[in-house]
């Protein structure tokens, strides 16, 4: 252990990797602590810039990216604000019944898996029963692919150009149906349906009802007879017009009947 | 109240039919959009049909190419979710990833937006610092455009896709410097990563790192040294020591000492193998500005505290306080 020289790096690799070998293991090497345990606001440590290091080079031109770097992350969508190529997505269904949905002119950098997913559920839906983006799962090579990755992150930076012009191939699983409920379209824009979100005071019920669809099992069994004698107080003292009162209500009954 | 509904109602209609038409003036459609949406909520308790509003009116207005006034609108929808308490899930975040996507790049309010979803996903959601998913698209988005800084910042804090990311801007960023400096490169994504408790990270993003390295220099110079009982092993580079550093520092760490945070059971490590690799690779080490998160990691991994260093006015405060425990 004298500081004058240094021992070459393979001999000491060789000693060391032997220690190394013999210590026991305390840690996998895949640990991770959970996110869910960092701090609020945490920042990560990062290392200071290098001294006498060449600055990072900004992609070279806007219009088409540098072809000697291509090692450059996702460089064939470095244009983020224009939409940059586009592929069509062939999706199968994994398991019978037999379907297969086409999805063209989809722009590979900004395209993520929830779009895809949103823009099946309508053509896997009946009249009967509606297929939500989140009972849907879509898999590439096999393997399910997250909500919020676009597509030219699931094909990798090499499968850019080979999915803008062949297409891409994925599949999908419906893991979720739900019965029609007429209320539910909120989306139409129509007056008449418009109402039951005026109704919904209270912010946290408002988000919930809007934003997930599978919140009703025992939403009747909660509703006593008691709650809609409130609502309906509510809803008068809201609208000031005891007709349109009564028939908010109604809806609002009847949608929950229906469910 | 009925008759501000339907005022409200006609507003929203004439700003749907204008981005309809594609005919309108960014500035006016933005402020207009962004007090009837406050008007809904507020006033009608109405977020569903605000939120709404503000996405598809953000979206019109960037792809009319008025990054500001989209950016604005942006924003604005980004205070709504958190009036509105909203959480976190693949609806609510795909809507902002969406429309961080949609951002013009080297717009100056994304930065604020990235910061607003950030901080709402952190104060509603399971992860305090923020949503990983979130952070590692605002990090590739900023990989994508060469800034390194506030790349590095969002994917150390992402996903397990996030190290192959950030190596790669890493990597090009090397590609542009001398062969001799691939350590260094390589290290401002294995540190960080370590310095968050995440070995699975900074592991991933080592072996990409060499990967890349090798494929690119067929003739580089290695050689595999392996242990002969439990066949641990490394590919050491007798040209790059520090890259050797971080190898051996990786699987050094595995056999640290946990922390009390870690387990209940009090599992021992070695540390005299933290020593006698930070003593192997002493001169190399100087001068790289390392000392402080070469200190950190010591006491993360192997609960060894840094040397204590002369303190004068901590001894001071300590005498007057009266109670100084100095050894």
């Amino acid at each position: 252990m004298a500081a004058a020289a240094k021992r070459p790096e393979l001999q000491f690799g060789q000693d060391f990797i032997a220690k190394l070998d013999a210590a026991k293991v305390t840690r996998q090497a895949d640990y991770v602590k959970d996110p869910r345990t960092y701090y609020k606001g945490q920042v990560p440590t990062l290392l200071p810039t290098v001294q006498n290091i060449n600055p990072p080079t900004k992609p070279s031109t806007s219009s088409s990216a540098d072809p000697t770097t291509s090692s450059a992350p996702s460089s064939s969508s470095s244009s983020s604000s224009s939409s940059g190529p586009s592929t069509t997505v062939t999706l199968s269904a994994l398991k019978p019944p037999k379907a297969t949905h086409s999805l063209p002119s989809l722009p590979l950098s900004t395209t993520s898996i929830l779009h895809l997913k949103s823009k099946l559920g309508p053509l896997l839906s009946t009249p009967q029963t509606r297929v939500p983006a989140s009972g849907i799962r879509i898999l590439y090579k096999r393997k399910p692919v997250s909500d919020a990755k676009v597509l030219s992150e699931v094909v990798g930076e090499e499968g850019v150009g080979k999915a803008a012009a062949e297409g891409l191939e994925m599949s999908f699983m419906v893991t979720k149906e739900e019965p029609v409920v007429a209320a539910e379209a909120r989306d139409d824009g129509e007056p008449a349906v418009e109402v039951p979100d005026v109704e919904m005071e209270d912010s946290a019920a408002a988000a919930a009802a809007a934003t997930s669809t599978t919140t009703t099992t025992s939403l009747k069994s909660a509703l006593t007879n008691g709650f809609w004698g409130d609502l309906q107080e509510f809803l008068l003292q809201r609208l000031k017009d005891e007709g349109q009162a009564k028939e908010a209500l109604a809806v609002f009954r009847e949608a929950v009947e229906k469910r | 109240m009925s008759r501000l509904l339907k005022t409200n109602e006609a507003g929203i209609a004439r700003i749907r039919k204008s981005i309809a038409s594609g005919d309108f003036d960014c500035y006016a459609i933005s402020l207009d959009a962004k007090a009837k949406a406050i008007q809904r909520y507020s006033k009608l308790g109405d977020f569903p049909t605000a939120i709404d509003l503000l996405n598809d009116v953000a979206h019109a207005i960037f792809k009319a190419g008025k990054g500001s006034s989209g950016g604005d609108v942006a924003n604005e929808l980004m205070a709504t979710y958190k009036v509105a308490k909203l959480e976190p899930d693949a609806t609510s975040k795909g809507r902002v990833l969406a429309l961080l996507r949609a951002f013009p790049s080297g717009e100056p309010s994304r930065k604020t937006f990235i910061g607003e979803i950030i901080s709402w996903s952190g104060q509603f959601g399971k992860f305090p610092a923020g949503d990983p998913e979130l952070h590692h698209a605002a990090g590739s988005l900023y990989a994508q455009e060469r800034l390194v800084g506030p790349a590095e910042h969002h994917l150390v804090l992402g996903t397990k896709d996030s190290p192959d990311v950030l190596v790669r801007l890493q990597y090009a960023w090397y590609r542009k410097n001398d062969s001799h400096t691939a350590p260094f490169f390589c290290a401002r994504s294995v540190l960080p990563y370590l310095l968050m408790r995440n070995l699975r990270s900074a592991n991933a993003a080592y072996d990409r790192f060499v990967a890349l390295l090798t494929t690119d220099n067929p003739n580089l110079g290695t050689q595999e040294v392996r242990g002969s009982v439990n066949a641990c092993k490394l590919r050491v580079f007798p040209s790059l020591p520090l890259l050797n550093f971080l190898g051996f520092m990786l699987l050094a760490v595995q056999r640290g000492t946990l922390s009390p945070e870690e387990t209940d059971q009090i599992k021992r490590g070695d540390e005299r193998l933290w020593r006698e690799l930070i003593m192997q690779y002493k001169q190399d080490l100087e001068g790289l500005g390392w000392e402080s998160t070469l200190e950190t990691i010591a006491r993360m991994y192997f609960q060894i505290e840094p040397p204590r260093k002369f303190d004068m006015m901590g001894t001071l405060l300590s005498q007057m306080m009266g109670g100084g425990s100095r050894r």
